[in-house]
């Protein structure tokens, strides 16, 4: 999988706070990517800045939090419009964010288990669904596409 | 249908003809959204030594409900059988009306794409 464009931003809440002091004041996109490769959750920003003079500059910043304690920093000093974001990473992906304000669950209510973002927590659904896609004939195994074997043989 | 980009990815429509029930849609399709049902039969041809055995779609069904209209399923179809058309319309006020079959899948057709 290609990663987007630009830089890891270390330390990252200093790092985003100096572009949002530099003009780049517009939230566009703040998400995570779970790496189990490597064991990481990227974190991934986008911020746009608007000249006077028109036109639109955008950046991006990255950040690798370790998976099997993530930790963020939160940036909602710097921009309070990232809260929404940073609650829905803390559900999603199951990373602690240190100082952010209400991190009360946004989607999830009352709905316990793995963070569903993580790409080892399997969509129930994807096993209890039969896969249209079965043939009845032959013995040869016919893999799922998006699916992991494993996940199957929970059936 | 005005205001409607030319490439719209409004609707899938079915050659129901052209579709050989190979089941590559099925297979490939991310979201589980179409099911095939088919059967084969005999079709014996003047001059042929035997009969060749020739596979019949009985029903072919896309669920637009859980469709994300990524068209892996046009992508992959050797034959067209599949084709984007810019119709949109087709809300339904009940899950089961997104369940569209061969005859409503073939109404979408012939492309105005391309």
């Amino acid at each position: 999988m290609s990663a987007p464009p630009g830089e890891l931003w270390e330390p990252w809440a200093a790092a985003v706070a100096r572009h949002v002091a530099d003009g780049y004041d517009r939230l566009d996109l703040l998400t995570a990517v779970d790496r189990p490769q490597s064991e990481q959750i990227e974190v991934v920003i986008h911020l746009v800045r608007r000249p006077a003079d028109g036109g639109l500059d955008e950046v991006w910043g990255h950040t690798l939090l370790d998976r099997a304690a993530p930790v963020l920093d939160s940036v909602t000093d710097a921009l309070p419009s990232a809260a929404w974001h940073e609650r829905e990473i803390h559900e999603m992906f199951g990373v602690e964010v240190r100082g952010h304000p209400d991190l009360r669950p946004l989607l999830l209510h009352g709905i316990d288990g793995p963070p569903p973002l993580r790409k080892d927590t399997p969509l129930v659904a994807r096993i209890e669904t039969p896969w249209p896609g079965a043939e009845e004939t032959g013995r040869r195994r016919v893999s799922v596409p998006g699916v992991p074997a494993e996940w199957l043989e929970q059936r | 249908m005005s205001d409607v980009v030319p490439q719209a990815r409004g609707a899938i429509a079915l050659d129901a003809a052209a579709c050989t029930s190979c089941m590559l849609c099925v297979k490939e399709c991310p979201d589980w959204c179409i099911h095939i049902e088919s059967h084969n039969e005999e079709v014996s041809e003047p001059g042929a030594r035997r009969p060749r055995s020739v596979a019949v779609l009985d029903s072919f069904t896309i669920d637009w409900g859980l469709c994300m209209y990524c068209g892996i399923c046009v992508e992959v179809c050797p034959f067209d059988a599949l084709q984007w058309v810019s119709t949109h319309d087709y809300a339904a006020a009940e899950a089961d009306g997104l369940r569209h079959g061969i005859a409503r899948l073939e109404e979408f057709g012939p492309s105005d794409q391309r």
